[in-house]
């Protein structure tokens, strides 16, 4: 499903150079990868990466059977409406729509759904996720899980064959990121997605098939010669 | 989920700065749209007076003045024609028909104008009905016709009696011996007709030849052998300068060409002032398509986050360009189309005014094809304002605000 291969990455931050590189990831369908590490490690550049929201400066990155690092950059954009969905630790809902709507947008941009058949998803998952009363809340009311869960709806409308999370529960309660999880695992299931979920809680690491240690990427640094 | 729907999400939320661009657009859309209709009916209904006499024939002074008073009623008369003049251009072969006019009084501001029945031949009401709407012409002395404006401010009926005053303007001079009778009520005719009382010309002379009237006629001026001004109409239009030179040369009296006189008018007042107004409006338009862009590009830095999340979701660029640069064109478009409505909602109340004190008619949701030019300039304007912000929206590096946010 995701293959990278001899990927690597440069990149600036507080004045210095980070070069980056992972030699060889590879992640089958339906696999439940958690990818821990301590913070500069590059967890947040794979996802961005696998995301297609950035390039890698050198290697190859292939998902769903297609090069998404030699892809232009709107093909990029089409691919990752159809085939990923992004959850982020900050939620990340647009403020000035429903929560319907907010679905609806990821649906619109996932180009697979008629308007109709959109409608028909965003109730069906948002029946899932428990926020059948809260249809037409705007995001600001709702409660940081109920923001949590209308993201994952957002990301998981277009069944996506992959979905990356950058530290879904982090901002939450470990009662509330306790029902994340259990929700994110179960549309997973039903969809048959990937995930590949960053995290730094190794308490959750025994709900996934395997951990993937950040640490271990080959990191350097260097300071600017200016 | 469509462009427009996120797009009014957006505007809702920022409804102050929404409606101040609209508004700002509306304003410069509005005063332009004024402008336009004033000057092109003012001088379409000009022209169409105008257009009616080859010849006006007043009392020796201003050309200007005897146009203006003899055909729009809008100047108070230079003087008299000795009626001589009138009896020599009867006679003349070239002249196809002449009208007397004869001014003084008032009803209520309005002009009271002494002429023949011929007065209203070939005239025609503003939809073609018949040009009397109620009874008939006059056919003589203290008969009135009242055009429609003067009808509809006093609410005059076939049969009701009315009272003259003396003077150009309103006054109290009145000459409650000589009523006068209505029997005519003229159609809108979108001309000075409108705001005008007319009768029989021996009814002025009447009134300003009896003992009893307020102003005495200078010893040897007889009201009887005059008339204010003469209009003419040549069934040789060629022969014009010639029977001018001649009427010039050899009577007491000056013959001016109308529409000379209206053209110079237009070319040294009205579109003067016409230019600066429209000036200061497409001033007003080009400040609200920069406040567009202003609104917008700030709009763009607090919806960075948003933008990221929405290339996130599988938005390309161009979907992000394109929601931008409608955004923009959704703004000008409420601005045109209330500035549009502003524009004319402002000149139908105004109106009114206009015909009562210029005879004027706006027909003020006529649509003239110069507007939706200027329309859809300011609509270009408009998007082209977006344009900026739209590829600042377009360049966001979605990696960079999604892990700074």
């Amino acid at each position: 499903m995701i293959y990278c291969h001899d990927i690597k990455k440069n990149y600036s931050i507080f004045g210095h150079t980070l070069h980056w590189a992972v030699d060889e990831l590879s992640i089958k369908k339906g696999e439940r990868i958690l990818i821990s590490g301590p913070s500069g490690c590059g967890k947040t550049t794979l996802l961005n990466l696998l995301a297609g929201l950035l390039r890698p400066d050198e290697g190859t990155i292939t998902i769903a059977g297609e090069r998404i690092d030699s892809m232009s950059s709107h093909d990029v954009d089409i691919f990752r409406g159809h085939h990923l969905g992004l959850i982020f630790q900050s939620f990340q809902l647009l403020s000035t729509l429903t929560v319907t709507d907010n679905l609806l947008l990821g649906a619109r941009y996932g180009r697979k759904w008629s308007a109709s058949e959109a409608h028909h998803h965003a109730d069906k998952l948002l029946t899932e996720v428990g926020l059948t009363k809260r249809v037409h809340a705007m995001p600001k009311l709702l409660s940081i899980g109920e923001q949590q869960r209308v993201a994952i709806a957002r990301a998981v409308i277009n069944e996506p064959a992959v979905i990356l999370a950058d530290e879904p529960t982090a901002s939450l309660d470990k009662t509330n990121a306790a029902t994340i999880l259990d929700m994110l695992f179960r549309i997973c299931d039903t969809h048959n997605s990937t995930l590949v979920m960053v995290s730094h809680d190794t308490s959750i690491a025994s709900r996934f098939t395997r951990i993937i240690d950040a640490s271990t990427w080959v990191t350097h640094e260097e300071l600017y010669n200016d | 989920m469509t462009d427009f729907k996120l797009i009014f999400s957006y505007l809702r939320s920022r409804i102050l700065m929404t409606s101040l661009t609209v508004i700002s657009v509306a304003l410069g859309l509005a005063l332009a749209t004024i402008v336009l209709i004033l000057s092109t009916q003012t001088q379409s209904t000009l022209n169409k007076e105008t257009a009616n006499w080859d010849i006006v024939v007043g009392a020796k002074g201003s050309p200007l003045q005897i146009v203006l008073n003899s055909l729009y009623y809008l100047d108070s008369p230079v003087g008299n024609v000795n009626i001589s003049v009138w009896k020599r251009l009867q006679s003349d072969p070239v002249v196809e028909r002449v009208i007397p006019l004869t001014m003084g009084d008032n009803y209520f501001g309005s002009p009271i104008v002494g002429t023949i029945p011929a007065f209203f031949d070939g005239r025609k009401a503003i939809n073609n009905d018949g040009l009397f709407a109620q009874g008939k012409c006059f056919i003589k002395p203290f008969e009135a016709v009242v055009g429609s404006e003067v009808a509809r401010r006093s609410d005059l009926q076939i049969g009701q009696k009315i009272i003259g005053a003396h003077g150009w303007g309103k006054s109290d001079d009145f000459h409650p011996q000589f009523p006068y009778t209505v029997v005519g009520v003229l159609s809108p005719t979108g001309t000075n007709i409108d705001r005008a009382v007319y009768v029989d010309y021996h009814s002025t002379w009447i009134v300003h030849s009896h003992p009893d009237a307020d102003e005495k006629p200078e010893p040897g001026h007889d009201p009887t052998s005059e008339v204010t001004s003469l209009l003419v109409r040549l069934n040789q239009p060629a022969a014009r300068f010639r029977l001018i030179q001649d009427l010039n040369a050899h009577q007491a009296a000056m013959a001016v060409v109308p529409v000379d006189q209206i053209d110079k008018v237009a070319s040294t007042f009205i579109a003067p002032l016409q230019g600066i107004l429209l000036i200061v409006a497409y001033l007003v338009v080009f400040v609200s398509s920069l406040t567009i862009l202003i609104s917008l590009y700030y709009s763009i830095h607090q919806r960075r986050r948003d933008i990221a999340v929405i290339r996130s979701l599988g938005a390309t660029r161009v979907d992000v360009f394109r929601v931008i640069a409608l955004e923009a064109s959704v703004l000008s478009a409420f601005g045109v189309i209330s500035g549009w409505l502003l524009g004319h909602g402002i000149t139908a109340l105004g109106s009114s005014m206009v015909m009562t004190r210029f005879g004027i008619a706006l027909n003020a949701w006529h649509f003239e094809p110069i507007e939706g030019v200027v329309a859809l300039s300011v609509l270009i304007l408009g998007v082209f304002a977006g344009l900026l912000p739209a590829i600042i929206a377009y360049r966001l590096s979605v990696a960079d605000i999604l892990v700074q946010e």
